[in-house]
């Protein structure tokens, strides 16, 4: 499979992943062009792969953790002038009670919980797919969700049961 | 209490703003093509980057300045080239470059005996700098070693055809055009000038500094601009500018040049160079012949105001066109230990007259041994396909100036690993060289150590000049930061620092002593123009955000409008 080949096939599903991992468009389009960028330089290898996309969604999710742990993004982007702000920046969490503020309270979750939550309930991939794309134990997806989940106050027992019949959701869809 | 569902739905919602398929393959688009027109101009640059890593593994350092500073003749308008024998059925012609006159004259500072010039069309920079600490002109540095003028340590001019307009780094993305924050009337020897004001890692035309300049319109149009810096890269105070700009005539004077060719094809007879002396590096002396009106060292980035994908807010920035450099026949000299040479990869030797030039036509560059530890290194355009007799006679019509005293880099402790090694593989179709085996570094390892990680980088070159070559300059840029830290210099690592000093400088950070370092491996890339290393920096004092020993701490490198590579930002993550 070619690159080109590659992107007409699975391009408009990783433009999704991205939107949904990052949380905002403008980030989602830096992070997939980098990741793919990377991944053209590679494609002789990653081209011979039996999954090519696996390789290349683990490295738009690396790609995303990689930016939210550089020390810019996390101090300087907060403010457009690229100055720390002069005070604190308000608990997102403040007030929310709602699904309608879903969308803040995902925006505040740390990097690993939030790219987490999204492999687990955009994806449905199990623990260890999980795992192995972040790089981390099984147990700590495990935690790493439960935690995501309690940010999010999204009820845990309604997560125990979806996780006893959980359906596979295609990527994209 | 949310629901599962609830969260579904949301993050349904949020796949339906992605960014469209057109965005993506256009951005993509633009960032392949940014990375393929530099890999011409960077293999070049990266055998001679990689040659500075083996000269400076070697252990020489600034002391053979002074070994060999008991008065080097003055250099000349023009070098002088030797008559090369035209190949059969070659595609050169002979040249004779032309000397270069500045429309002003001026009196250097006390102390800056050194000299750096560069030209290309519609721009002329000539730099004055303190050659007992600079080993590369204006970005001078030597760790632990004071300027011999703590307030000046370089100055200089900048003549341009229209108005410059400064870019700066922010957020650690590719630059963007400064605003300028002040701009104020001042009288400076008589010139009806300004005072202008940017913020301070602006830079101007050939990456020089423009947080402060003095400017004014010459008689014949042009603009000039005066700049002054720090040990530290800072600007200095108004005062020292204005004598400095004062001290400045316009009497037309004639620069020296440190390098010569004697050939060139059709065509690129239009130059473009840089000269330093009495020090050089690989920016000290090359010299481009190029179509009419093409400037080779051009940066590669556009900007204009609106929402942009790469650029600051406010800013898009884009990726223009082809490298310009691709279009030209390049010569540039470096030093290199003679026995090292030959770890530069697999040429062809091919002897023209008295001098054997080691070719390799896929790559469309040849080196030949200019005497005294002297490398020069020629490429031409791939599209011109010359044959290797002809890349052969084109390097060996080169010179330097024997005026110029040459002067290493300090070497940079590199760990080359073998995941490097497949890195370099992976980004070259034709890496062929098998991956280094992993050696421990630092303090320890000593010079076998830095210059095995030399001899790794020059195979590199050998095996994908493109990558290797970029990374060298990057890896020079990086231990010299790294270097100057640990010594406690932090003077000298501002030199490579220019991102904010709160974005992970370790000389901010108070009471943390770098004790030790390790480059593990090669960047990532997330673009071509930057670079993100992880290394193993051993620490104490760095309180309880950062414990007593060893730390992975990431350094984000972007290379300026200059060609040349600077520390952005770092932090405990990439």
């Amino acid at each position: 499979m070619t690159f080109e080949e590659f992107l007409d096939a699975e391009l408009a599903g990783l433009r999704r992943y991205a939107a949904v991992l990052t949380g905002d468009p403008q980030r989602a389009h830096d992070v997939l062009a980098d990741a793919l960028l990377r991944a053209h330089t590679g494609w002789s290898r990653i081209g011979r792969m039996e999954f090519p996309l696996a390789y290349v969604r683990r490295m738009v999710t690396s790609t995303f953790l990689s930016e939210r742990r550089r020390w810019s993004v996390r101090m300087i982007r907060v403010s457009s002038s690229g100055e720390l702000p002069d005070a604190a920046m308000p608990d997102p969490t403040d007030g929310v009670d709602d699904r309608g503020q879903l969308h803040h309270l995902l925006a505040g979750l740390p990097s690993r919980q939030r790219a987490a939550v999204v492999l687990r309930y955009y994806l449905d991939l199990p623990d260890a797919e999980i795992a192995a794309e972040l790089g981390i134990t099984r147990a700590a997806v495990r935690t790493a969700i439960s935690r995501g989940l309690a940010a999010l106050r999204v009820s845990a027992a309604e997560e125990q049961a979806a996780s006893a019949v959980r359906p596979r959701i295609q990527e994209g869809s | 209490m949310n629901t599962v569902t609830d969260l579904r739905a949301e993050l349904r919602t949020l796949a339906e703003h992605a960014p469209s398929d057109a965005e993506i393959r256009s951005t993509l688009a633009g960032l392949r093509s940014a990375r393929s027109k530099r890999r011409r101009m960077t293999a070049l640059i990266g055998v001679a980057a990689a040659v500075i890593l083996v000269a400076g593994g070697a252990g020489i350092t600034g002391a053979v300045l002074s070994q060999r500073s008991a008065g080097p003749a003055a250099p000349s308008p023009v070098v002088s080239v030797p008559d090369v024998p035209l190949p059969a059925d070659t595609k050169l012609i002979r040249h004779h470059l032309q000397p270069v006159v500045s429309p002003v004259t001026a009196i250097p500072p006390d102390g800056l005996t050194g000299r750096m010039w560069l030209s290309s069309p519609g721009r002329l920079a000539v730099s004055f700098f303190d050659p007992t600490t600079a080993s590369d002109g204006w970005t001078s540095y030597t760790p632990g070693k004071p300027s011999a003028s703590p307030r000046l340590a370089a100055a200089g001019y900048l003549v341009t055809d229209s108005r410059d307009q400064p870019t700066v780094l922010l957020g650690g993305r590719a630059p963007a055009a400064a605003p300028l924050t002040d701009l104020t009337p001042v009288a400076a020897g008589g010139h009806d000038a300004m005072l202008e004001t940017a913020p301070s890692t602006s830079t101007g035309a050939f990456g020089l500094p423009a947080a402060q300049r003095i400017s004014w319109r010459l008689s014949d149009g042009r603009w000039i601009y005066i700049w002054a810096s720090g040990p530290s890269g800072d600007p200095v105070d108004t005062a020292t500018l204005k004598d400095f700009a004062a001290s400045i005539r316009e009497v037309p004077t004639t620069l020296n040049r440190t390098i010569g060719i004697g050939l060139t094809m059709p065509g690129l007879t239009f130059d473009s160079s840089m000269n330093s002396w009495p020090a050089i590096t690989y920016t000290g002396a090359t010299v481009f012949l190029c179509p009419a009106g093409v400037d080779p060292m051009a940066t590669t980035y556009s900007t204009s105001s609106g929402s942009g994908s790469s650029g600051p807010a406010g800013t898009t920035t884009t990726y223009t066109g082809d490298d310009p450099a691709t279009t030209c026949v390049t010569a540039t000299a470096i030093n290199v230990p003679a026995q090292q040479r030959e770890s530069l990869g697999a040429t062809q030797a091919v002897r023209v007259k008295d001098t054997v030039a080691h070719v390799d036509v896929d790559k469309s560059v040849a080196w030949v041994d200019l005497g005294n530890g002297v490398t020069g290194i020629v490429g031409a355009p791939p599209s011109a396909h010359l044959s290797a007799a002809d890349l052969a006679a084109l390097a060996a019509s080169v010179r330097l100036s024997p005026a110029v005293t040459v002067l290493p880099l300090p070497s940079p402790q590199v760990h080359v690993t073998a995941e490097t090694a497949v890195e370099t593989a992976v980004s070259s179709s034709a890496a062929t060289a098998p991956p280094p085996a992993s050696r421990p570094t630092g303090t320890d390892a000593g010079e076998s150590d830095r210059a095995e990680a030399a001899r790794s980088s020059a195979a590199s070159a050998a095996s994908s000049a493109a990558t290797a070559g970029a990374r060298a300059l990057q890896l020079t840029v990086l231990g010299g930061y790294l270097d100057a830290v640990k010594s406690g210099d932090c003077a000298a690592a501002a030199q490579f620092f220019i991102g904010k000093p709160y974005n992970g400088d370790l000389c901010h950070m108070p009471g943390l002593r770098l004790l030790d370092y390790r480059i593990d491996g090669g960047p990532a890339t997330p673009s071509p123009d930057e670079a993100d290393f992880a290394v193993t920096i051993t620490i104490t004092g760095g309180g309880e955000t950062m414990p007593d020993g060893d730390l992975t701490w990431f350094f984000d490198l972007h290379r300026q409008p200059g060609g040349d590579w600077r520390i952005t930002g770092a932090g405990s993550g990439p």
